[in-house]
């Protein structure tokens, strides 16, 4: 359906984002996954005809979208991460706002409204002011506004960012329910890596401007199936212990949380004896040690060297 | 989908009560405080029309008639058209005449009017107190007899000089407005074969004229002055909303709606159309009932409010393609705080400003809110549309001009990628 051809975006001196290929074929949800900074709202813009490549071309079924965006626009809904609404209007004016921007009108624009309403569960609050809303109900909102023309193809730009995890859910249900329902395809970006498996049949993991990996979640996983996680809590963590884990030549990458150490081993490493060891002699208290299998997360930390929420 | 436009536009405007506050409460809040506190300097009694006119006739209208009777009992014309041209030079006395209406009690009421004979006119000139001089050329008269009774093609000609932009001096001008428009009667009654007795009609068509120029309350003044003033504002507040809508991502929606890019324009254009008018509709409504500031003339208090609405629409097209150049509101902040400033200042919101030089006067004209406030002062005094109309074509081809700048520098990539 999509087809991205070795686009580049230069913003002066930057390069946000350096020679993309990805597609995305009809009825998918594939994710764009990496960190603050990626590249990743760029090359979306750029997908949605929003900002023209430098270099590169974008294709809907074989054609150039670049000098000609009718079409792909047409069949596009898009959710930006910013709430892209107005404040000073109620949830039904929005939508209606929005929806004789598409054209519709009369009956056909009632009735359209109405069912996003449905889709999104506001129409209890219809009526309410937006500002009046809670984050999540914005975010929904902000959903509902890319739904009203039926899009073909919904990109979404981290639609879940700052919001309460019940919300986030309901989110995460729509999308799921919106893909397999009416068949639409989905692009979606995040830095979650929860919701990108929860979501989608394949992934790109981005950073630098760059796709540094493509795949299913199982051939992504499978980059690091040689390999096991051990995670180890602590009650009193110091700074000598990671040292140490840093200095052991079989642990291949060490990440630290709160009071929580994470690093990536061959599998068939027994390291169990050598981090009490460790621990003993830096003074560092562990309460439990847990042997993973690997996650996405595993595996962008791999590949990047920091995690996605960096 | 552009009305759609409008009604989010003006949606935003209603909910918004502190924008409210600022277009409406405030502009009616100064109108009180500078109309009251102003009042007793500006109102000053029933006379507003105070100053003094000179007159120099330069020439001998006896003479001149004596002049031309010689030569029509000379001519080789019929007997009884003799005759009749010989009464008609004797019944008429064009400076005469002028010299009647600008001594008629109705008019010294307003203005003190002095008649000269051969005086040098830069003396007259240069004293500050007079407003206006009248020179009656020499041979004027018989240029007027030749030119109303033989059909010479040669219009005789007064020369006025105004020194000042007081009341007297426009009231003075309309006068001898009035004088020649009496003279091109009477030359068309003759041509046509009809005797006139014109000596006395012309005075009472002036002083009609005159008397029309209502006297001007601070109340009303400021009733102007605030409102041209505040109904700028909507061009920073409809410029400010667009660059907001695009800074949210909104935009971008329309954007993938296809919008067409004039439509987004024009829209924008309308919306500040729409929230002006509404503005000066509901202020001024506002003022007739609390302080009974009301329209002589409806239709052309209408006609100049639409033509300064939609020069406010240009100015708004034009600010919101600046921002959207410049990829901020900067140009929205500066027209609001400085722009408005500087316009209300030279338009004569605060005070007169017209009357310091010519070149205020000028630049006051050349603004919308002064062009605008011109006019409606123009119609308060009791001037019909004809008076107004060049401020009304003013006002409307600035709006092309500034509608057609900001379409030229809008960004196009906005609209299509």
């Amino acid at each position: 359906m999509i087809d991205v051809v070795n686009i580049t975006k230069k913003f002066k001196k930057i390069t946000a984002v350096n020679g993309v290929n990805m597609y995305l074929n009809k009825g998918e949800t594939v994710g764009l996954l990496g960190p603050n900074g990626a590249g990743k709202s760029t090359t979306i813009s750029m997908i949605a005809t929003l900002i023209p490549p430098t270099v590169g071309d974008i294709r809907l079924n074989n054609e150039s979208v670049i000098k000609h965006p009718a079409h792909l626009r047409s069949i596009l809904g898009i959710v930006p991460q910013e709430i892209a609404l107005y404040m000073d209007l109620s949830a039904r004016e929005n939508l209606e706002f929005f929806a004789r921007m598409y054209k519709l009108s009369g009956k056909e624009k009632k009735k359209k409204v109405d069912e996003v309403l449905d889709i999104i569960g506001l129409k209890d609050r219809q009526h309410d002011l937006t500002k009046h809303f809670s984050g999540g109900m914005k975010r929904r909102l902000n959903i509902g506004a890319a739904l009203l023309h039926d899009p073909e193809l919904i990109i979404m730009d981290e639609p879940t960012v700052g919001i309460d995890p019940q919300s986030r859910n309901f989110i995460l249900q729509t999308v799921k329910r919106l893909n397999e329902e009416k068949k639409m395809t989905v692009l979606y970006t995040s830095h979650y890596m929860e919701e990108v498996e929860f979501l989608c049949d394949r992934i790109y993991i981005m950073d630098n401007g760059k796709i540094i990996t493509s795949g299913t979640k199982e051939e992504i996983k499978n980059i690091l199936s040689a390999e096991k996680t051990i995670v180890i809590k602590t009650e009193r963590l110091k700074e000598e212990f990671v040292h140490v884990l840093n200095q052991e030549p079989t642990i291949r990458k060490v990440s630290v949380g709160n009071q929580t150490v994470s690093i990536i081993v061959p599998k068939q490493v027994n390291l169990f004896q050598k981090i009490f060891r460790f621990a003993e002699s830096t003074d560092t208290v562990i309460t439990s040690i847990d042997v993973q299998s690997p996650t996405l997360e595993d595996v962008f930390l791999h590949l990047t060297g920091k995690a996605l929420r960096d | 989908m552009i009305a759609s436009l409008v009604k989010k536009q003006l949606l935003l405007l209603l909910r918004n009560r502190q924008e409210l506050l600022v277009l409406l409460g405030m502009p009616f809040l100064l109108i009180t405080i500078l109309g009251v506190a102003l009042g007793s300097v500006m109102d000053g009694g029933d006379e507003p029309i105070k100053g003094k006119v000179a007159i120099i006739i330069q020439g001998n209208e006896q003479k001149d008639k004596e002049k031309l009777i010689q030569e029509i009992k000379q001519s080789s014309i019929p007997q009884q058209q003799k005759q009749n041209l010989i009464e008609g030079t004797q019944s008429f006395s064009p400076i005469e005449q002028l010299k009647g209406i600008f001594n008629s009690p109705n008019v010294k009421k307003y203005m003190e009017v002095s008649i000269k004979g051969r005086t040098d006119l830069d003396d007259i000139r240069k004293k500050r107190d007079v407003s206006a001089v009248i020179v009656v050329p020499k041979h004027f008269s018989y240029n007027v007899y030749r030119h109303v009774f033989l059909g010479e093609k040669r219009v005789p000609q007064l020369t006025f000089y105004q020194n000042d932009g007081k009341m007297a001096a426009l009231a003075a001008l309309d006068i001898v407005r009035s004088y020649r428009d009496q003279l091109t009667t009477n030359t068309a009654m003759t041509k046509n074969g009809i005797r006139f007795n014109g000596n006395h009609h012309p005075a009472e068509i002036s002083m009609e004229s005159v008397t029309k120029r209502k006297p001007m309350k601070a109340i009303t003044y400021y009733t102007v002055g605030m409102s041209v003033m505040f109904v700028l504002y909507i061009v920073s507040q409809v410029s400010t909303y667009a660059f907001q809508e695009k800074e949210s991502h909104a935009f971008d929606r329309m954007v993938l709606a296809n919008i067409p890019i004039f439509k987004y324009v024009f829209g924008t254009f309308l919306s500040a159309f729409v929230l002006a008018l509404l503005q000066i509709l509901i202020l001024y409504g506002a003022v007739e009932i609390v302080y009974g500031v009301k329209w002589p003339n409806w239709f052309s208090f209408l006609a100049i409010s639409i033509s300064l609405s939609a020069s406010v629409g240009g100015l708004a097209v034009l600010m919101m393609a600046i921002n959207f150049r410049s990829q901020s509101e900067s140009a929205s902040t500066f027209f609001s705080s400085a722009i408005v400033s500087v316009f209300a200042f030279v338009g004569g919101s605060f005070f007169p400003v017209g009357q310091i030089s010519n070149v205020f006067r000028w630049l006051g004209n050349a603004t919308p809110n002064g062009a605008g406030m011109n006019a409606y002062l123009k119609l308060l005094q009791g001037y019909g549309f004809t008076e107004v109309v060049g401020s009304f074509g003013y006002l409307l081809a600035l709006s092309i001009c500034l509608f057609m700048i900001g379409w030229m520098i809008f960004p196009r990539k906005e609209m299509s990628a």
